[in-house]
C-alpha cells in the first residue's frame, strides 16, 4: 500500500545510520551475548542467593 | 501539545529522572559502605537502607522518568521513533527499570538477612557482597549516558523520522503553493 510513510521512492535521499548507533549497538549486543553465556555455563540460578557469598547463613526465623 | 504545556512535561520528565540519578548514585554509596565496611552494624545499616531506598526511590523515579519520558516525547519535535538518541534513551530507561524489577528480590533478602539479630559479627560480615555495587555502577554509568545524550543529543535519523520529515516537508510546500 502506497502512503504518505510508506518507504516506495524514499530511498533516494537516505541518511546512514550514524557511526556511533552502530557502536553502540555492537557494545549492546556483546554485553547481551556475555549476558547469555554467564547464564547458560555459570548456572541457572539466578535468583537473590546467587549473588549472596556462600556464608550458610538460612532465612531469619520469624 | 502547547509550549507551555510541553515545557512543564519537559521539566516534570527532567526532575524525575535526575533524581533517578542522584537516588542511583546514592544506592551506589550504601552498596560500597555494604561491601567494605568491618563494622557489622553499617554492614546491617546499609543494606536495611538500601532496600527502602530501592522500594521508595529507585522503582518509583524509574518508571516515572520512563512513563514521563513517553508522554513528553510524544508531544514535543523530536518524538519517539524519529531520532536515535531518544531511541537509544528509551532502552537505557526500559532495561533498567528491568533490571530494577528482577534484582528486587536481591534487595529484599539482603535486609531480611540485615535484621536478623540471631546472626553473629562473623555472619553478617560475610553478607557483604558485590554484586549490589556491580548493578549499581552501571545503572550510573548507563543513567549518565542517557543525560549526555539528552544534552547533545546527536544526529542521526531513523528511516521512519527520515520519511516522516520528508512527508511533512511536502505538506508545507503543498500549502505554501496553495497559499501562492
Amino acid at each position: 500500500m502506497v502512503g504518505p510513510l510508506s518507504s516506495t521512492n524514499s530511498n533516494h535521499d537516505k541518511t546512514p545510520t550514524p557511526r556511533w548507533v552502530k557502536w553502540l549497538g555492537i557494545v549492546a549486543v556483546v554485553l547481551a551475548l556475555s549476558f547469555v553465556v554467564m547464564l547458560l555455563f555459570g548456572g541457572s540460578n539466578h535468583g537473590p542467593r546467587r549473588h549472596m557469598p556462600s556464608s550458610g547463613i538460612t532465612e531469619p526465623r520469624n | 501539545m502547547s509550549p507551555g504545556l510541553r515545557r512543564l512535561a519537559l521539566t516534570i520528565h527532567v526532575t524525575f529522572s535526575v533524581g533517578w540519578l542522584g537516588a542511583v548514585a546514592s544506592s551506589l554509596v550504601l552498596c560500597v559502605a555494604g561491601l567494605f565496611s568491618e563494622n557489622p552494624q553499617t554492614v546491617r545499616s546499609a543494606y536495611l537502607m538500601l532496600e527502602l531506598v530501592a522500594r521508595f526511590l529507585l522503582i518509583p523515579l524509574g518508571f516515572a522518568s520512563l512513563l514521563t519520558g513517553l508522554i513528553q516525547s510524544l508531544g514535543s519535535k523530536w518524538g519517539l521513533f524519529r531520532h536515535y538518541w531518544v531511541i537509544v534513551k528509551l532502552l537505557i530507561n526500559l532495561v533498567a527499570c528491568g533490571v530494577l524489577l528482577v534484582y528486587r528480590p536481591t534487595f529484599d533478602h539482603l535486609a531480611r538477612i540485615a535484621t536478623d539479630m540471631q546472626l553473629s559479627e562473623a555472619q553478617v560480615l560475610s553478607l557483604r557482597s558485590s554484586s549490589p555495587v556491580l548493578h549499581a555502577s552501571a545503572a550510573v554509568v548507563l543513567l549518565v549516558m542517557a543525560t549526555v545524550l539528552s544534552i547533545y543529543k546527536p544526529q542521526g535519523m531513523t528511516s521512519y523520522g527520515q520519511r516522516k520529515r520528508r512527508y511533512e516537508r511536502k505538506q508545507k510546500d503543498a500549502s505554501v503553493a496553495q497559499l501562492g
